[in-house]
């Protein structure tokens, strides 16, 4: 049976590591995020702008005592596309 | 690639600033307090129960600073998926409920007749919350509560609301060392 190609936009670790934290919570902001994946502001702003391209993550922003948060979730291609990578990477480790 | 261990990550990051440990040293203080002056007068007792929810208000409210003004500035804000909540509030229900005893108990003095009981109960009770929370810190109030009532018990010479003090101070240095090195590392 042939397998599905694997998704290269969630493989690359960064991006991998920003949907995983993603799909286990409904949002979080960027300082989250920063601090869940270790990554640095700009790596988390292009991946995320790659995500959002593919429309994979949905990037809200609102303000708070004058001040902008940018929160990020998962949508629904995103999730499903994830969870085809998982199952996918599972085929593959068996 | 572990979901449920990141899942655990992103939550226990929100407890990392100590406030968690502090607040539950103040229903302690509440509870001990309590104790010690229902041994007075019967006013005083009664005005704790209308003095008690306001002041957990306005503790709430000043400890709620700390969390804007130290915490989401560090950590940021995580809005976590449905069935954690389902589970959070399943386990604040159960708090409340341990919690709302002890201070009837505590009121009401049926302590002494079953202290073992209630100890193991309470070992049971925290015991559960820390595995469902991921809380470590309930491990240490399930040795430390029950502890506190089977001394209180086994001792007749102090009034027994200062073990609840004694709880509570060791949970505010817990609570405060941890926010230490919380605002330390950030």
């Amino acid at each position: 049976m042939p397998r599905k190609k694997i998704d290269k936009l969630i493989h690359e670790p960064a991006r991998l590591s920003i949907m995983s934290n993603l799909y286990v919570v409904e949002a979080m902001d960027f300082l989250a995020l920063k601090n869940l994946t270790g990554l640095s502001d700009g790596n988390i702003a292009s991946h995320i702008s790659k995500l959002e391209t593919a429309k994979y993550v949905e990037v809200k922003k609102s303000f708070k005592a004058k001040k902008t948060v940018t929160t990020y979730s998962l949508t629904e291609k995103g999730r499903s596309a994830f969870d085809s990578y998982r199952a996918e990477m599972k085929k593959i480790i068996s | 690639m572990d979901l449920k261990a990141l899942e655990k990550k992103a939550w226990l990051s929100c407890f990392q600033d100590g406030i968690f440990e502090i607040m539950v040293a103040l229903i302690f203080v509440m509870s001990g307090t309590a104790r010690i002056f229902s041994d007075y007068k019967w006013y005083i007792v009664a005005s704790f129960f209308i003095v008690a929810p306001i002041t957990i208000y306005l503790l709430t409210k000043k400890v709620s600073i700390p969390r804007k003004k130290v915490s989401i500035p560090r950590i940021g804000t995580i809005k976590f998926s449905k069935a954690r909540w389902k589970r959070t509030l399943l386990t604040d229900a159960l708090i409340s409920a341990v919690i709302a005893t002890l201070a009837t108990l505590a009121f009401t003095k049926v302590i002494t007749a079953t202290a073992f009981g209630i100890a193991f109960v309470v070992l049971a009770v925290y015991t559960t919350i820390g595995y469902v929370f991921n809380l470590n810190i309930m491990y240490l109030l399930a040795v430390l509560t029950p502890a506190m009532f089977l001394i209180n018990e086994s001792t007749d010479s102090y009034n027994d609301g200062w073990g609840y003090l004694v709880v509570a101070s060791i949970l505010v240095v817990i609570g405060l060392i941890k926010m230490y090195k919380f605002v330390k590392r950030k």
